[in-house]
């Protein structure tokens, strides 16, 4: 009977360990799909600002309604500052400073996506468009790189979850 | 001296040469270290009681 309670604890401490290291696992690729989210929404805005000729505080705002969460949240409130009459770069850094919680973006992220304000609120279309392409194209390295990180990095949180289940399973019996 | 704690020694010795092999291939050489000597640390606080033990028995022998 003992054993029994001895077994099921055993098997509580690794499950939940492994749960951890999905947990931690699944966080990367979160931060994969976050980031590809940014980059669509920024090519929404480059084709509405480009084809529509819209103001950016409509493009955001209707942009926001296309996006997932929590991506949607920086747009919304990006468009909302702008509504409120905040310049356009300092609107960019706060919607990111204050929705970056919600996100699995990093802070080497959030630093190379600060700058896009500062692209927007520039008059010369041509250095918007190259300037916008230049952070399409770090999503898109970062997102690549991330990819192929991705199955090694799952392999190696499982492993780690479970062993560390298992040790913590024999220190505590 | 119960037989248990050489099973827990000798888990515990395996598990976490696995845990560092697992570290050093994911280039995690400083972790990898770290769950060593932890590993070390706590074996070495299940065994000091049985040291102490040792210790005061050879006393006792040799009348030191």
């Amino acid at each position: 009977m003992f054993n029994i309670f001895k077994i099921t604890g055993t098997a509580i401490t690794v499950i939940c360990f492994f749960i951890i290291g999905e947990y931690f696992a699944c966080r990367k690729a979160l931060r994969g799909d976050q980031l590809t989210e940014i980059g669509l929404g920024i090519g929404f805005l480059r084709g509405d600002m480009e084809l529509n000729m819209s103001p950016a505080v409509i493009s955001c705002e209707n942009i926001s309604e296309r996006l997932k969460e929590p991506v949607k949240d920086i747009f919304k409130e990006f468009s909302e500052r702008l509504k409120g009459g905040e310049s356009i770069d300092r609107a960019w850094i706060r919607a990111l400073t204050y929705n970056y919680e919600k996100t699995y973006l990093k802070a080497e992220d959030i630093e190379a996506l600060y700058p896009f304000g500062k692209i927007i609120e520039c008059l010369d279309i041509e250095k918007q468009d190259r300037g916008m392409e230049l952070t399409v194209g770090y999503i898109d390295r970062k997102t690549k790189e991330l990819k192929n990180e991705l199955s090694g990095a799952r392999r190696l949180y499982r492993s780690l979850s479970v062993l560390t289940g298992l040790l913590t399973a024999v220190l505590l019996l | 001296m119960d037989i248990q704690i050489v099973f827990r020694i000798a888990a515990t010795g395996i598990l976490v040469a696995v845990l560092n092999q697992v570290l050093i291939r994911a280039g995690r050489e400083e972790q990898a270290m770290m769950t060593t000597l932890a590993g070390l640390v706590v074996v070495l606080f299940w065994l000091i009681q049985y040291i102490s033990d040792l210790f005061t028995t050879m006393e006792t022998i040799f009348s030191l």
